[in-house]
């Protein structure tokens, strides 16, 4: 084998090991630990340098921004760190064209000193750098920067190559991220839509002095019939009611369950002092509530609202509320 | 997580004094106050049936989780004379002494979860759980 | 052991109590023998008793109320149960404890304004 071919294919093999240092370091992302800290400390030890940043592209300010935590760079320096990326801006050029940008000499390269940032690399110890940018889908939505390699060599590159590959998966990685914490923001939300939505279905309704009615509409389920029975209660102290109708017009099914959890709300209604008034029993609610053999007959009932409402004036009108008419559980 | 919290049962303001600590763990755990009201009244439910039947006994409370919830458990042990015939003491309208416990179908209306241990001169354990919504 | 015990106030001829903290059992007998003896030495026509600031009612309260009620019954007194909690009364509910015969009202207020409807008529016939 001639001296060429050895070496290429030396170079080969080296090339093949990095690779697959790569996929090890990118297997070892643990979920939850802040990102960006993961991604600098892996690029930390897969180049050997001294510290790394991660700087995301921000359409508003058009810029590539400085993202917390960094390795080697303090966190309130790192947030101030800005690349302006707008039209006329000395880095466009790289944004729109290439994947890595190498700094060999901080104080010698003409784009570093074109965008006003010598000064900044000088604060924190920089001396030789590399930006190699992070696709997503064609799309750069950052770049990593590794500085200072510690053998003092500036970047080769292999370096480039490397940190290109690893770029691609950490763009995927953070883009994850990102979707993760949409989701997770969407559900929240609607979450607090859902709570609000339940406290609007269980209305109840004040009507003249001391009347409540309670109208219930579809089904009826062990959750629901809990809320339902609060909303009445907490409306009985609010309203001060005396009497409370529940209008289950519209409630399709009236099985045992639900039939229980109405004598309960019932009976709860009369711990509190507000008489029960069951209205809007359909044939067929009826004929099941007698065929499943339970009995409402300590709650009063009438057809319809209109014959609850009447029966609510004359109980509120009477002089007298009899004893029986106040007793609980009789 | 907070601690469990263990209680000896021997008297009747032992019962007062379990049904505080079990409501102010289900207010620390985030029951509405709906929940807290049930959770105080099986403690209290469940102690005083060991004052009644059994003399004396412990109960336990405990903050229990799982990847999907949080909640309270609650476990009454005693070492009296047991149930005899549990599905009996179950069902529904039972008692032994007129209003007073056991009680027991009521209890576990209010709460989520509900097992009772018992044997005949071997005590009984009843542990009963309330989930978060 | 000194037991804590509930003032029971006086209001024109009914009388007043209102429980304020946790009664434990011992406590709570004793506080049923007191209002019997009281409405039984007062003559009293009525009675309310408030709830408002009791967190929990077991079956074991539940039993001394309706108990007191009963027995102030037949000594001649009517009891209005005031105060309950939405919190306690679905627990009472679910519990299936019964307090049959119970008169409940929101508050104090209306406890006494119910007391009044269900006493007149019978005032009216002793002073007729």
């Amino acid at each position: 084998m001639t001296a060429e071919k050895l070496s290429t294919s030396q170079e080969f093999e080296r090339q093949l090991a990095a690779l697959q240092r790569v996929a090890g370091v990118f297997g070892a992302m643990r979920k939850g630990q802040d990102i960006y800290d993961q991604i600098t400390h892996q690029v930390v030890d897969l180049l050997n340098v001294e510290k790394c940043a991660v700087l995301l592209y921000d359409p508003d300010q058009q810029a590539l921004v400085g993202q917390a935590p960094a390795v080697g760079v303090p966190t309130q320096d790192i947030r101030g760190y800005v690349i302006p990326l707008a039209e006329g801006s000395p880095a466009r050029q790289f944004w729109e064209v290439g994947d890595s940008f190498v700094v060999k000499d901080i104080d010698a390269d003409p784009v570093v000193q074109a965008l006003g940032l010598a000064d900044f690399a000088h604060k924190v110890g920089v001396k030789s750098t590399m930006l190699v940018g992070m696709r997503l889908e064609g799309q750069l939505i950052g770049v990593i920067q590794p500085s200072n390699r510690r053998d003092g060599l500036p970047f080769d590159e292999t370096d480039a190559r490397l940190l290109t590959i690893y770029a691609s998966q950490a763009a995927v990685a953070i883009e994850n991220q990102r979707l993760y914490q949409a989701i997770t923001a969407e559900r929240d939300r609607l979450a607090r839509v859902l709570a609000t939505v339940q406290e609007l279905s269980t209305p109840v309704v004040p009507v003249l002095e001391g009347i409540l009615i309670l109208p219930l509409i579809g089904f009826i389920d062990s959750d629901r019939a809990q809320r339902i029975m609060e909303g009445l209660l907490n409306g009985i102290v609010q309203y001060r009611a005396q009497v409370v109708i529940l209008d289950v017009t519209g409630v399709p099914v009236v099985d045992t369950g639900v039939a229980d959890h109405l004598v309960r709300a019932a009976r709860a209604a009369g711990l509190l002092g507000a008489q029960p008034i069951l209205v809007g029993i359909r044939p067929e609610v009826a004929q099941t509530i007698v065929g499943l053999g339970v009995h409402l007959h300590e709650i009063a009932t009438r057809g319809d609202l209109r014959d609850g409402l009447e029966y609510a004036l004359a109980v509120l009108h009477r002089k007298i509320v009899t004893a029986e008419g106040q007793h609980v559980g009789r | 997580m907070a601690d469990s919290l263990h209680i000896p049962i021997l008297s009747d303001l032992d019962i007062v004094m379990a049904r505080v600590e079990g409501r102010n763990m289900a207010r620390d755990l985030g029951f509405g106050v709906i929940d807290q009201a049930r959770i105080a009244t099986a403690i209290s439910e469940l102690t005083r049936n060991i004052v009644l039947y059994a003399g004396t006994g412990a109960i336990t409370l405990r903050p229990i989780e799982t990847p999907q919830r949080r909640g309270l458990e609650i476990v009454c042990a005693d070492t009296g004379p047991g149930i005899t015939d549990v599905n009996l003491v179950m069902r529904e309208g039972y008692s032994s002494r007129r209003g007073l416990g056991m009680g027991l179908p009521g209890t576990r209306r209010l709460m989520d979860e509900f097992e009772i241990r018992s044997k005949s001169g071997e005590g009984t354990v009843i542990t009963a759980r309330k989930w978060l919504r | 052991m000194e037991i804590y015990r509930i003032p029971i106030l006086q209001i024109e001829d009914f009388l007043v109590a209102s429980i304020q903290t946790p009664l434990h059992d011992a406590a709570a007998i004793q506080f049923k023998d007191d209002l019997l003896e009281r409405i039984y030495s007062t003559k009293a026509r009525g009675f309310v008793l408030d709830l408002t600031a009791i967190d929990v009612v077991d079956s074991f309260m539940a039993r001394i109320v309706a108990d007191v009620a009963e027995m102030a019954g037949l000594m001649g007194a009517r009891v209005v149960v005031t105060g309950l909690q939405p919190a306690v009364a679905i627990s009472l509910v679910e519990l299936g404890v019964e307090m049959a015969g119970v008169t409940t009202a929101l508050d104090l207020d209306r406890g006494i304004r119910i007391l009044r409807e269900l006493v007149a008529p019978e005032r009216e016939q002793a002073d007729g």
